[in-house]
This record gives structure tokens, C-alpha cells and sequence, in this order.
């Protein structure tokens, strides 16, 4: 009857609930009637039960108080809570029990208006008014504060429920994404075309300078153990991340000669962690294709510069916007960079942590990394 | 008699191991090294070589681009360091193909093959290089033309027309108008799957330049392109123009 916590009642569940508290009413009306008669006379108060005219009438009664009570209460406690919905829950109880304790007795009143309105035999309670009304009034004004109570503790359990399962959700997901990320790391593992090209320039260089040939073998060596030591998705410096990128490009320059220039972080770099194998792959992708279809080459720069997040760390090169594919050819599930942003992405938090600038002839590729990012373990397993 | 030969690679490693390697073959004549598309277009057409060791990933064209321009083909060998479906293809169609690095023995392999094919007896060899090329890399995006001696790359989405003049062929763009080293019929091939039509005897229009279609005297029709020109369509050209155009 009292809606506490709840909107309007649906109109179409209006007509329902009314038959139900019509039915409430008839059946406890006698015992209402037998209540307050016992103010005067326990003999009369029996006497009610045993006479049909005052069973029939007092059931009336409580049908009409009964749907009063189910009008002013029931249905205006739904629309109070639509009006009350941006008052702090304090203010919201005790205009709850302000107002029920004055609906109930409004509606006391109105029924009154009503009872007597009857055929005389109807006038059970009527030498009753002022009990009735201060009973209607506490009755209602009590309710209203157990019941808001009771809700209060229902949405409370139901709200710590939902936190929970979301939480247990953000952990499976978590974990999920972490384990994701280890595999990606393995595929983002050493390019085959570069592996084969690096061969085939060993093999060049095999007979006209040994020394060259025998420098290269050992930096696609150190190039494949970083890329191993990479697989378990842990951040690594840097410095390290940079100096891998020293290695890979000093091989690409063999080959591209003149038509790469190549520009790196000197000295110390900051103490930041980011995931392994993300500058790389933004570097070969910066020279396949940005430099390579470029006839005269470009440059390819790395740079760290401290921003207001964090530092920013970007890579930007030479590009023929007319030869560049479109983004999200570059970003197709699958490849490289696609697996770099979903890497970033788990990283740092951020929705978007790759950003892309580009203008006719460069484009630029940015992460920002925060000084204590966010670090999610992978599974043991695996 | 020898096997004139040309290398083209971007990499000048990959060049001299290749020298080196062919250098054993007493009748293999290297008459030339490109390193990028362009060049490759250019010393073809003026060596006109027997057999080209063709890279595929390329600067200003790629491997499978140059093939597409060539009116003529001699005997390609592609060379790749890394092309699983293009190496399918090779496989499929009995092209001869190298992977990087070149092993001696493959080599020798690849040459016997050729010097059967060499003086090539018909255009077979061509047409099948030709059909995987434009298989692997779809229509044709941009050709090679001239302005004054340099050789440029013009992307086709920028010509608006071709035409003749005093039996050379020029490409039109906004602002230019480039020499083209190919006769309109060859063009007209070379183009067609590109979007362009030949609209009369001695013009090629790109159809997405194309703004208006107007009737004009006796069957003949004209086009307005999005340059402004006005230009006269042929009664034969006129119903394929109109099908290309959607209109009929």
C-alpha cells in the first residue's frame, strides 16, 4: 500500500491493486469496527460478529477506508518519490513520515465523509472520529518509517550484490585482457620480413666484409633474446625499449643505407615502464610505410618529452600522405599495431593511449606513460 | 650469345650478392641495376633486356607494378624475400620466382628455365606475368610518365584525360600535362580496369572525372570533365560510355 523506494504504480496495475485492497478492507473491516467499539463496550465489540447488518456495514466501512488509505498513501507515496528523487535520503524519510501521517488522516477523514454519507446502519465507528483519525495518523506515520527502513536495507544488500559481481566481472576481464596480452606478445615477435631481409644481408655481406656480416648475426641474436624475454607481457624500462630500437634499426640501415635517417633519445632516459615490444613495432611500421615506398627514404625519429599525464613518447616520420594507407588498414585486428594499441590500452587505462597526428608529408604515433602506471599481473598459468 | 640481364632491387646488398652469384654463369650479361621502380620502368623499356631478377617490394612501384606497365615483358624472375600468397601465384602458374637469400643451387635452376624460354617464342610467358601481377596488386594506381627528362609517378585518381598530339601521348591533370611513353591502344589496356574510357580515336577520359553527358549533333555525344573542358565522344564510344556512366 505504501510504495516506499518505488515510482508511480503503472496505470495498469492501478485496477488490480485496487480489487486487492477493496478485498483487504471487506475482510478486516469488522475487526477494525470491533477495535474502537471497545473504547465504549467489550459486549458491543463482540456483538458485531454475531449481527450480519454490522458485519456487511463494517466491511463496507473498511473497504472505503482501505481504498482511501490505498489512494493518499499508496499512490501518493509514488509520485512523492518521483518529486523527492534529488533531496538527500535524510530529508526524503521524515517528509515520508510527515506526509503518510497527514495522508492517513485526510483519508480517515474523507472516509468519514463517506461512512456517513451511508444508510445510518453504516455508522459503526463514526462516535469513534477523533480515535480513529489519531490511530489512522500513527498507524500511518509508523509504517512509513518501517517500511522506508526495511527498503533502505533491502537496496543497500541489493547495491553491495551488484558491486560485487561487477567486481568479480572487472577481475575475470582483467585476467582475460592480461592473458590476451601475453599471446600478443608472442605474435608480435620478430617480423618475418624483416628476418628474412636481415638474412639476406648477412649473406651480402658474408664475403666482402666478415666483420659486418658477424656484427649483424650478433644483433639479430640480442633482438631475439629481447623479443623472448618479452613473452610475459611485463613492462620493461625505457631505456631498454629504446636501446631495442637502437638495435633493430642499426639492421634496417644496413639495408635502407642513405635512404634512412634515424634520429634516438641520447643519454639517460627517464625511469618510466611501458609494455615490451610497443616502440619497435611503431618504428617498423613508421619505415614500412612511411619510408620505404618513399624513393629518396626519410627520417625516423624517437622522442621522450615530460608532459602534464606523464611523458610523452612519440614516433614520428616521413611519409607521403598519398602513399600512406588509411588508419584503419594499418590498425586491422591482427597486426602490429592493432596488437600495440591493445597492449597500450590494458597498460595505461587510457580508451585511446595511441594517438596519431599527421600532416602532408610526416605522420607521428604517441603514447603517454604515467610516472606509476597501472600494472596488471598475467595469469600464472599458461 | 649472351643473356642480357637486368637487376633491380632497393637494396644494394641484395644487388651485389645477386652480381656476384650470376657472375659464374658465362652467359648471363648484366647490363644494368635499378633501384626502385621508376628505374626499373625506365632501363627496361630503353635496354629492353632478355631476363629481369625483378624485386617486389619496391619503392615508387613495387615489382608487380612495373610488370603492369611494361607493353612488352621480357623474361621476369621475381625475387622475394618474404611473399607467401604472391609465391603461391608464382607456383600456381609455373612463373619463376627466387627467395631471398639466393641459394646457388636454386639459382642455377631458375636460369636453366630460362635460357629455354629465351628467344621467348610467344607471349605467353608475358601475359601470364602480367595476370599475376595484376592479380596481386589489383588495378593499376599510378603510372610512370615524363616531365622534360625526369620521370614522375602520377597517381591515375589526379589525370583527367588522355590524349594525342603529333603521335605522343599526354597525360592530363589539374595543373600538368606529362608525356606518356606508351600509345593510347597500350594505354587503353594498361587503363581500362582503372576506370578509364577510350571516348574517341586519340582520347582516354577517367570516368570519375566525368561530370556531364550531353546529346550533340548526329549520334555523337560530349562530355563535360571536372576541369571545366568540353570533349567530343565518338558514335562508336558513345553507348559504352553511356554503360560505364550507369545512364541506359
Amino acid at each position: 500500500m505504501f510504495r516506499f523506494g518505488r515510482g508511480p504504480l503503472p496505470s495498469r496495475e492501478i485496477l488490480p491493486a485496487l480489487a486487492k485492497w477493496l478485498v483487504f478492507g471487506a475482510v478486516t473491516g469488522p475487526f477494525w469496527s470491533a477495535f474502537f467499539t471497545l473504547f465504549t463496550s467489550v459486549s458491543d465489540a463482540l456483538r458485531i460478529f454475531v449481527t450480519p447488518s454490522a458485519i456487511f456495514w463494517s466491511s463496507v466501512t473498511g473497504v472505503v477506508f482501505s481504498l482511501c488509505f490505498f489512494i493518499a498513501c499508496g499512490l501518493g507515496n509514488g509520485y512523492l518519490r518521483v518529486l523527492m528523487k534529488d533531496y538527500p535520503p535524510a530529508i526524503i524519510r521524515v517528509v515520508y513520515v510527515i506526509y503518510n501521517a497527514v495522508a492517513a488522516s485526510l483519508a480517515c477523514a474523507v472516509s468519514f465523509l463517506i461512512v456517513m454519507s451511508l444508510p445510518t446502519g453504516a455508522h459503526i465507528v463514526v462516535p469513534f472520529f477523533w480515535q480513529v483519525v489519531a490511530v489512522d495518523g500513527v498507524i500511518g506515520a509508523v509504517l512509513a518509517l518501517v517500511i522506508g527502513a526495511f527498503i533502505r536495507l533491502k537496496l543497500q544488500v541489493e547495491e553491495s550484490q551488484t558491486k560485487l559481481r561487477e567486481q568479480e566481472l572487472a577481475v575475470r576481464e582483467l585476467a582475460i585482457a592480461a592473458s590476451q596480452a601475453q599471446s600478443r606478445a608472442l605474435q608480435s615477435q620478430i617480423n618475418p620480413h624483416f628476418f628474412f631481409n636481415t638474412l639476406n644481408t648477412i649473406s651480402a655481406l658474408v664475403e666482402d666484409d666478415p666483420i659486418a656480416a658477424r656484427q649483424m648475426i650478433g644483433r639479430l641474436a640480442d633482438l631475439f633474446r629481447y623479443t623472448l624475454g618479452c613473452t610475459n607481457a611485463d613492462a620493461v624500462t625505457l631505456g631498454e625499449e629504446v636501446q631495442f630500437v637502437r638495435d633493430y634499426l642499426s639492421i634496417e640501415r644496413a639495408r635502407f643505407r642513405k635512404r634512412l635517417r634515424v634520429d634516438l633519445p641520447e643519454g639517460v632516459l627517464p625511469d618510466v615502464r611501458i609494455p615490451g615490444l610497443v616502440l619497435q613495432p611503431l618504428v617498423e611500421n613508421a619505415i614500412k610505410h612511411g619510408i620505404a615506398p618513399l624513393i629518396d627514404g626519410g627520417s625516423v625519429s624517437v622522442s621522450i618529452a615530460r608532459s602534464a599525464a606523464g611523458f610523452r613518447v612519440s614516433v614520428r616520420n616521413t611519409a607521403d600522405e598519398h602513399e600512406l594507407p588509411e588508419l584503419a588498414a594499418m590498425f586491422r585486428p591482427g597486426h602490429a599495431l592493432d596488437n600495440v594499441r591493445a597492449r597500450l590500452r590494458l597498460f595505461t587505462g587510457q580508451a585511446e593511449p595511441l594517438s596519431v597526428d599527421r600532416g602532408a608529408d610526416w605522420v607521428e604515433f604517441s603514447v603517454t606513460l604515467s610516472d606509476a602506471p597501472r600494472h596488471v599481473e598475467a595469469p600464472a598459468a599458461a | 650469345m649472351k643473356i642480357r640481364t637486368l637487376l633491380v632491387d632497393d637494396e644494394d646488398l641484395a644487388r651485389i650478392a645477386l652480381r656476384r652469384a650470376l657472375e659464374q654463369e658465362h652467359d648471363i650479361e648484366i647490363v644494368g641495376e635499378a633501384a626502385n621502380g621508376i628505374e626499373a620502368i625506365e632501363m627496361i623499356e630503353e635496354l629492353r633486356p632478355d631476363l629481369v631478377l625483378l624485386d617486389i617490394e619496391m619503392p615508387g612501384f613495387d615489382g608487380f607494378e612495373v610488370v603492369q606497365q611494361l607493353t612488352d615483358p621480357p623474361v621476369i624472375v621475381f625475387v622475394t624475400a618474404y611473399d607467401e600468397y604472391a609465391v603461391r601465384a608464382f607456383e600456381a602458374n609455373a612463373i619463376d620466382y627466387l627467395l631471398k637469400p639466393v641459394q646457388p643451387e636454386r639459382l642455377a635452376r631458375a636460369l636453366a628455365r630460362v635460357r629455354q624460354r629465351i628467344p621467348p617464342r610467344s607471349g605467353e610467358h608475358g601475359g601470364k606475368v602480367k595476370e599475376i601481377a595484376r592479380e596481386r596488386s589489383g588495378p593499376v594506381r599510378r603510372i610512370a610518365a615524363r616531365r622534360g627528362k625526369r620521370i614522375v609517378i602520377v597517381p591515375l585518381r589526379e589525370v583527367i584525360r588522355v590524349e594525342i598530339e603529333d603521335k605522343l601521348v599526354f597525360a592530363i591533370t589539374a595543373n600538368d600535362r606529362l608525356l606518356v611513353e606508351k600509345t593510347i591502344s597500350e594505354l587503353e589496356t594498361v587503363l581500362e580496369p582503372s576506370g578509364f574510357l577510350r571516348i574517341s580515336r586519340g582520347e582516354l577520359v577517367n570516368l570519375e572525372m566525368v561530370k556531364e553527358l550531353v546529346p550533340w549533333f548526329s549520334g555523337t555525344w560530349r562530355v563535360k570533365l571536372a576541369n571545366g573542358e568540353e570533349r567530343d565522344v565518338s558514335r562508336e564510344r558513345a553507348r559504352q560510355l553511356k554503360e560505364a556512366m550507369g545512364v541506359e
